[in-house]
């Protein structure tokens, strides 16, 4: 049995896979904007630089400058930089974009720009080295006149590179951040700011996993001076907003990690995969991170924890319900096959089994147009039932009349047991594994009527909470409902087969057999 | 699922009912088609025949000929020479009349008006023709996916049967109705296309397992090998004997679909997501009714039409599984 729920668990995995693609692709149906033209582009940052940032940024946190599912070319730290200095070495159209994103990125491009400095000629070799000029006031170079001075920025930039190089390496920066950890020196901070966005790495990794909210404040506080983005903990803060300031910055980080840091060897190929729409919504979606509401930037988990519970209890109470009253329904149906009542029943049945939700649910109102909350949760409860009942009724009439042409009905009955002890003993204890074990497949369909009942009597569950996303094209929402649905759906198939094989060892021993021969 | 028997709410219904249940049942379903066939006869704005300033009309509500331009029936009785109108005057767009009249107060607008004042009765038949259209439009298009791969799948088998029931399985566990809700809600132009083209890409998976599983069971039957063994060419085994016996459940999915695809758009169009406001639509009307509370006929009326669609096509459907089915009852 353990091998049996375990194969299925394994063949699992490629659904699991196709599930999130197409799920992912629902994010695809929203339009995009395109990239605006270079000439616009410029004219941004002529007027306003933060105004072009603020631009490239939106792209950015859209993913919009990633390929859909494959990344032949991941763009890290080194090729822009190196396309960058090509772009001001060409003193193209481009190169003042190009000469703000290198301020921009900041002291992570100088181990990629400053050893080739020297073999460039040496009018291209100033204008990049002026092109440095704002990185070296935010490390606190900026007094010195050479910076500013076309004839001697690149000797300033050279003789930097000799004697500081040995900073710009992966452990004296670590260093640094753990001795800024443990306490808390002007100094100590300084030496972090001397190497700029280059100590981002070890910095998000310091305040992913420190707890101490005021060494979290200081790096913080680094982050924030070297990127120009102001997430800080407030003073005095207490350690709930600090560690929200730290998962801030770690959901930042996985979006603009390659901007900073170079990728390398087999990174490579992974980031071929992962640098792209699809691998990193589906990395953050795993991490249960679905983005905000466009609504009210609450974030979609939030929402979904304050809505679900009126779903949840919806949908099980009526599975419930409908059980209770579809069991005995078909029994009766079973045992008493083509008499009066059977035929009544199943009409009645099939009447309510044809009749649509929105209809059943949408008469009730009428009916009772004051209801309370309370009458209206019933009355949800209510529809929702009647189209369950009716399947898993008749479902219950099939099993059970299977079972009753058993020989071993057939004995227990020759024994003379009296009818209901036959029926409800022997029969029932059978023909009741395949009704239950179709719980797993009726919750999901369940989930489809809750959305029509919870906005008829207004019901502010999950459903309901689903069509206000709808009427205000909240993606997030959607398509983590959708995600969220087929999930279900998924472990409902898997729970069922799995329960029914456990249940009953002629069906686990036919699965067995089955996926042998496959 | 193993203790399933099919169809024994239709055999118990016929056995309720005798053949003339399922019979009447089909003339319903019948009835439909016709009235989404003859819609201009049924209501229109101009009248089936009429003879106005000397020139003879054939079939006016059809062609609007440029000489009635500007012309309804009301006119054409009070103007022209003679006329036959259809049952109501009126076309669907019509907003002509006091909004909100109940049905069966004036002769003109026998089942009422809706609150913009156009005629139910020539709504709901147009509406006949639109929901029936986008159905039978849906069930061609996923039936025919599905027969399509469920057949070469089944019957060719191996390295694409593999990658086919692995697509199956995933696009099986996402709930139709919440996947065309959310793709109407996000799509550019939400409309008919979009709906179709979602429902066809998510229903056919259904049609392929049932049209596989038939095909992979008929092909080790006996006379499959003996026509094999007789030298017929795999495409002529599956012309001449395979397929005839795998159509069945994808004609039995097919009826089925097309109630639930009736029920699905209006479903949608009910909770504003379906198609735009200005298409007549069963749903469309149903939608209005959630505004116009004390208007029970804009909500009664419809919603027993989708209500005796999907009882229509469920018994036909069921009845026909039965009777198609060689190995059931």
């Amino acid at each position: 049995m353990l091998r049996y729920a375990l194969r299925r668990l394994l063949w699992a995995i490629p659904t699991l896979f196709g599930i999130s693609v197409v799920a992912y692709l629902l994010t695809t149906l929203i339009p995009e904007p395109p990239p605006e033209p270079l000439a616009t582009q410029l004219a941004m940052l002529e007027r306003d630089p933060a105004s072009f940032d603020a631009y490239e940024e939106s792209r950015r946190e859209r993913l919009l400058d990633l390929p859909r599912f494959v990344n032949s070319m991941p763009r890290d730290v080194r090729t822009v930089a190196t396309e960058s200095v090509a772009h001001i070495v060409a003193n193209d159209l481009a190169a003042p974009l190009a000469a703000h994103r290198l301020a921009r990125i900041g002291g992570a491009v100088l181990p990629f720009v400053l050893p080739e400095l020297d073999q460039l000629e040496p009018a291209a070799r100033s204008r990049v080295a002026l092109a440095l000029a704002p990185i070296a006031d935010r490390m606190g170079q900026g007094d010195d006149a050479r910076v500013r001075d076309p004839q001697l920025a690149a000797a300033f930039w050279t003789q930097f590179w000799q004697d500081r190089a040995i900073e710009f390496t992966g452990p004296a920066v670590a260093r640094a951040v753990a001795r800024l950890v443990q306490r808390a020196t002007t100094l100590r901070e300084q030496d972090l700011r001397a190497v700029d966005t280059f100590a981002l790495p070890e910095v998000i990794e310091a305040m992913r996993t420190t707890t101490d909210p005021a060494a979290i404040g200081r790096l913080a506080e680094v982050a924030s001076t070297v990127t120009g983005r102001d997430i800080r903990v407030p003073d005095a803060a207490a350690s709930a907003s600090a560690s929200d300031v730290a998962r801030n910055w770690t959901s930042w980080w996985s979006v603009h990690r390659t901007e900073y840091t170079a990728v390398e060897g087999g990174e490579r190929v992974a980031a071929s995969l992962s640098e792209t729409r699809y691998g990193k919504w589906m990395l953050s979606a795993s991490r249960g991170e679905f983005g905000v509401s466009v609504r009210d930037g609450e974030p979609i988990l939030r929402k979904l924890r304050a809505s679900a519970p009126i779903t949840l209890a919806l949908t099980l109470v009526s599975l419930l319900l409908s059980y209770l009253i579809a069991i005995p329904l078909g029994v009766i149906g079973a045992s008493r096959r083509g008499e009066r009542i059977d035929t009544t029943m199943a009409l009645g049945l099939f009447l309510f089994y044809s009749a649509p939700t929105f209809f059943l649910a949408q008469i009730l109102l009428h009916l009772a147009p004051e209801a309370s909350g309370r009458w209206r949760l019933v009355f949800a409860v209510l529809t929702m039932t009647a189209g369950s009942v009716a399947t898993l009724s008749r479902f219950q009439r099939a099993s059970m009349l299977d079972v009753l042409h058993s020989d071993y009905v057939r004995t227990a009955r020759a024994k003379g047991l009296p009818k209901w002890r036959v029926l409800v003993v022997h029969a029932l204890r059978n023909a009741i594994v395949p009704t239950v074990t179709l719980a797993g497949l009726q919750l999901p369909l369940l989930f489809g009527s809750a959305i029509v009942v919870e906005e008829v009597f207004r019901l502010p569950g999950a459903g309901f909470e689903t069509m206000r996303a709808v009427e205000a094209h909240d993606a997030a929402w959607l398509v983590m409902v959708v995600l969220f649905t087929a999930l279900a759906t998924m472990a409902g198939l898997l729970a069922s087969d799995v329960a029914h094989g456990l249940l009953d060892p002629r069906v686990r021993e036919r699965l067995m057999r089955r996926e042998g021969r496959t | 699922m193993s203790g399933e028997r099919p169809g024994s709410f239709a055999r118990a219904f016929l056995f309720l009912a005798g053949r003339r249940g399922t019979a009447a049942f089909t003339v319903l379903l019948g009835a439909f088609v016709l009235v989404a066939v003859f819609a201009e006869q049924l209501a229109s704005d101009l009248p089936i025949l009429c003879k106005v300033h000397g020139t003879v009309y054939v079939v006016p509500n059809v062609t609007h000929p440029p000489g009635l331009q500007g012309w309804n029936v009301q006119r054409v009785v009070a103007e022209g020479d003679w006329s036959l109108g259809p049952v109501v005057g009126y076309g669907p767009e019509d907003a002509s009349a006091a909004a909100l009249v109940p049905p069966l107060r004036t002769v003109h607008h026998p089942l009422g008006t809706d609150a913009r004042g156009r005629d139910v009765f020539s709504r709901l038949v147009y509406g006949t023709r639109v929901t029936l259209g986008i159905a039978l439009l849906a069930v061609t298009a996923f039936v025919s996916i599905g027969l399509l791969l469920g057949a070469t799948t089944g019957f060719f088998g191996r390295r694409l049967d593999f990658a086919v029931s692995r697509v199956i399985e995933t696009l099986s566990a996402f709930p139709v109705p919440v996947v065309v809700l959310v793709v109407q809600a996000l799509v550019v132009d939400p409309g008919i296309t979009s709906f179709l083209a979602t429902v066809a890409l998510l229903r056919w998976t259904e049609v392929a397992r049932l049209v596989r599983a038939e095909v992979i069971s008929v092909s080790s039957a006996d006379y499959v090998l003996a026509a094999r063994a007789l030298g017929a060419s795999p495409l002529r085994v599956l012309r001449k004997h395979v397929l005839p016996m795998a159509i069945t459940p994808a004609i039995v999915a097919g009826v089925l679909g097309i109630g639930q695809v009736v029920l699905l758009e209006s479903s949608l169009d009910f909770l504003r997501v379906g198609l735009p406001v200005t298409v007549p639509s069963w749903g469309e009307m149903l939608s209005e009714s959630r505004d116009h509370f004390e208007a029970w006929w804009l909500l009664l009326l419809p919603g027993s039409l989708v209500f005796s669609a999907l009882l229509a096509t469920n018994a036909v459907g069921e009845a026909l599984r039965d009777a198609l089915d060689p190995h059931g009852v």
